[in-house]
């Protein structure tokens, strides 16, 4: 009985302080209504003082994010902001938590957003958008939906990192000759795949190119070495991969060199980690194109330098520079990580 | 005598005694952002949502069960709602879902009782063939956002209502099926009979009790909470992912046992499951407002979960020698 009693008076007391969270909204933004768009409903003036929060997919599953975090920190502090970062671990769910976190304690002025998924993405800059939180997506952008709630996206322009590894296929074979081609991708639900893949789509439009496939690697070079030995066996009349990552394009070059085919088939890419720039210097790897971090976040912090002294962004897209590598430059370049 | 005592009372109210602590110690450590009141809102929803996983997995633990699958069996129902939404509406697609969910915990007890497979393999090979169902669904690593509305609003927006500014929708189904399920236990023949299943089966079957209808009924409770489980993800996210159902099973499993719901059967309440669930989400909460990494969350869970384990033990073992 007293174990009961006790049991209820706990339970009571918490559930008492819930409800004096109901009575009381201390000023949390009614996160029930949604607004009618970021860049002209949101705040686009940031205080000098800017107090960030950088929700991530990941800060440390894959060399791209790590990148990103490492030069943001730095520039903040040059900068005298203060950020937070919170590490989504590649699960939406995790994101969502925290963004529901960031809303909830209401200290930062914006959230700089690299969304794990790009439609749940959507939902986050709506919320925010309702908590009078301004958003910028930064590496990945959030789908056509959601991206009226973003001030401007800062990160690598999607179709231009493609076009090094289009345009060499073309210049190398041509655009007489049918040839016979597989994408690898990332994750189908990350926005800067989406794009990416979209690109090649629009590259080879008009061409005798046949797409035999396009598989989904997450951020795995395993799955990229196991799904390219699959398509080896199922095709024997490959021609070239057109690798969204680097990570993808050594998985594949792993089970072209296993499956001895390494004469019949090309192999393209991009985002240059180190491993990559160093298959282009061995030669089985005819492309990579660099997407720096650090110059990701000079550009962010141009956005930022610019709203948090009253200025203002030219355009939605802010892209940092890249640098295409080939077996002709590849020594001489130096990757980020 | 007075050791005694103190053995005698925390032995009956360690999870109480727990959760407190535990709750104590975030409010301490993770205040101001903690105690902060629309922090508390969102740990409340939190709760609601995945104390329906941990509800369903008390009666599997209840009759001397476990079942791996849960995870996936969201990610499965979560996937399918969204599909099925999409093309015929969303309030069709509900009832369907709930009913898949049914299903499979049925398939679950079915294996366990009827082909007399041990719960954790039996359970893990459905937990497999749901994880490739999934991704064969989803397109091997995509996403599926939902296009309906619920009364009028998005699915997000309906998961964050709240009713006179406290009750979400999840904290209003959690506590049905809590209110529902705890007089359930507590007053029907079949539910005062998972006790013996669970903690007696010999001893039941003896009594005319049937064991084996009885786990498949638990088994079908806990898949249904795990499709109930699925609308209110699938409603926080706006859509299904293909890994929403990713470590669920862990959760679940640790809110229980931290709730003092004996693994090896016979014993377990709704209020039990509830403190465990609570427990959990605190820890999760307040570490998300220290800033702590996701490692050093489950870093922190485990540990929590190893001291309940021996002081349950430690507790017990003096109440033997007494």
């Amino acid at each position: 009985m007293n174990k009961k009693i006790l049991t209820m008076l706990l339970v009571f007391s918490m559930l008492f302080t819930i409800v004096l969270s109901g009575c009381k909204n201390e000023g949390a933004a009614d996160t029930n209504s949604t607004t009618a768009g970021g860049s002209e409903g949101a705040a686009t003036e940031l205080p000098e003082n800017l107090h960030a929060a950088y929700a991530a997919v990941t800060t440390s599953l894959a060399p791209w994010p790590i990148a990103l975090v490492n030069s943001m920190q730095e520039v903040f502090d040059e900068n005298g902001w203060t950020l937070d970062v919170y590490d989504g671990e590649g699960s939406p769910a995790t994101q969502t938590e925290q963004i529901n976190s960031i809303i909830s304690d209401g200290e930062v002025d914006l959230v700089i957003l690299f969304p794990a998924d790009s439609e749940v993405g959507v939902t986050y800059v709506q919320q925010l958008n309702a908590a009078g939180i301004p958003v910028i997506t930064l590496g990945s952008d959030v789908t056509g939906d959601g991206q009226s709630g973003v001030v401007c996206y800062v990160g690598p322009n999607q179709e231009e990192l493609v076009s090094y590894g289009a345009n060499y296929i073309k210049d190398t074979f041509g655009t007489e000759e049918e040839l016979n081609y597989v994408i690898l991708s990332g994750w189908e639900a990350q926005y800067d795949y989406v794009l990416r893949e979209a690109a090649v789509n629009k590259f080879f439009e008009g061409t005798p190119y046949n797409q035999l496939a396009v598989k989904y690697c997450g951020a795995s070079r395993d799955t990229a070495l196991e799904e390219m030995n699959n398509l080896l066996t199922a095709h024997d009349d490959i021609d070239f991969v057109f690798a969204l990552s680097d990570e993808f394009a050594l998985g594949a070059i792993q089970a072209i060199d296993q499956a001895g085919r390494s004469d019949e088939i090309t192999v393209v890419s991009m985002e240059a980690f180190s491993e990559g720039i160093s298959a282009v210097e061995e030669g089985t790897l005819a492309v990579t194109v660099l997407m720096r971090g650090d110059k990701v976040v000079e550009k962010l912090e141009e956005v930022l330098q610019a709203l948090t002294t009253g200025g203002s962004i030219d355009g939605y897209e802010q892209n940092s520079e890249l640098v295409e590598i080939t077996i002709d430059n590849a020594s001489a370049m130096e990757a980020e990580y | 005598m007075k050791n005694n005592k103190a053995l005698k009372f925390l032995r009956e109210y360690n999870v109480v005694v727990i959760t407190a602590l535990v709750f104590l110690a975030a409010v301490i450590i993770a205040s101001p952002k903690f105690t902060k009141l629309s922090n508390l809102s969102n740990l409340a929803m939190s709760i609601g949502t995945y104390g329906i996983l941990a509800i369903g997995l008390t009666f599997v633990f209840i009759v001397g069960g476990i079942d791996l699958s849960i995870g996936y069996q969201v990610a499965f129902c979560g996937t399918m709602l969204v599909i099925i939404a999409n093309a015929i509406g969303l309030v069709p697609a509900l009832i369907i879902v709930l009913l898949m969910g049914t299903a499979i915990g049925y398939l679950n007890g079915t294996i366990v009782t009827r082909l007399k497979i041990p719960p954790l393999i039996g359970t893990l090979a459905v937990m497999t063939a749901l994880n490739g169902l999934v991704l064969l669904l989803s397109n091997n690593s995509g996403n599926l956002s939902i296009k309906d509305t619920m009364f009028g609003v998005s699915l997000p927006e309906f998961y964050r209502f709240q009713l006179f500014g406290v009750l979400s929708p999840s904290i209003i189904i959690a506590l049905v099926l809590f209110v529902g399920f705890a007089l359930f236990l507590k007053y029907t023949r079949s539910g005062s009979d998972m006790y013996v299943t669970g903690g007696n089966p010999e001893a039941g079957a003896f009594s005319g009790i049937n064991n084996g209808r009885l786990t498949r009924i638990a088994y079908s409770i806990c898949g249904l909470c795990s499709a109930i489980c699925s609308f209110l993800l699938v409603s926080s996210l706006g859509a299904s992912t293909y890994n929403m159902g990713d470590g669920l099973d862990i959760t679940a499993i640790c809110a229980v046992v931290i709730g003092g719901v004996k693994m090896q059967g016979g014993k377990g309440n709704m209020g039990m499951c509830l403190m465990g669930v609570a427990t959990m989400q605190i820890i999760n909460n307040a570490m998300i407002k220290m800033g702590l990494h996701g490692s050093m969350q489950s870093l922190v869970t485990g540990i929590v979960v190893i001291l309940v384990l021996i002081l349950d033990k430690l507790t017990s073992k003096k109440a033997v020698n007494e």
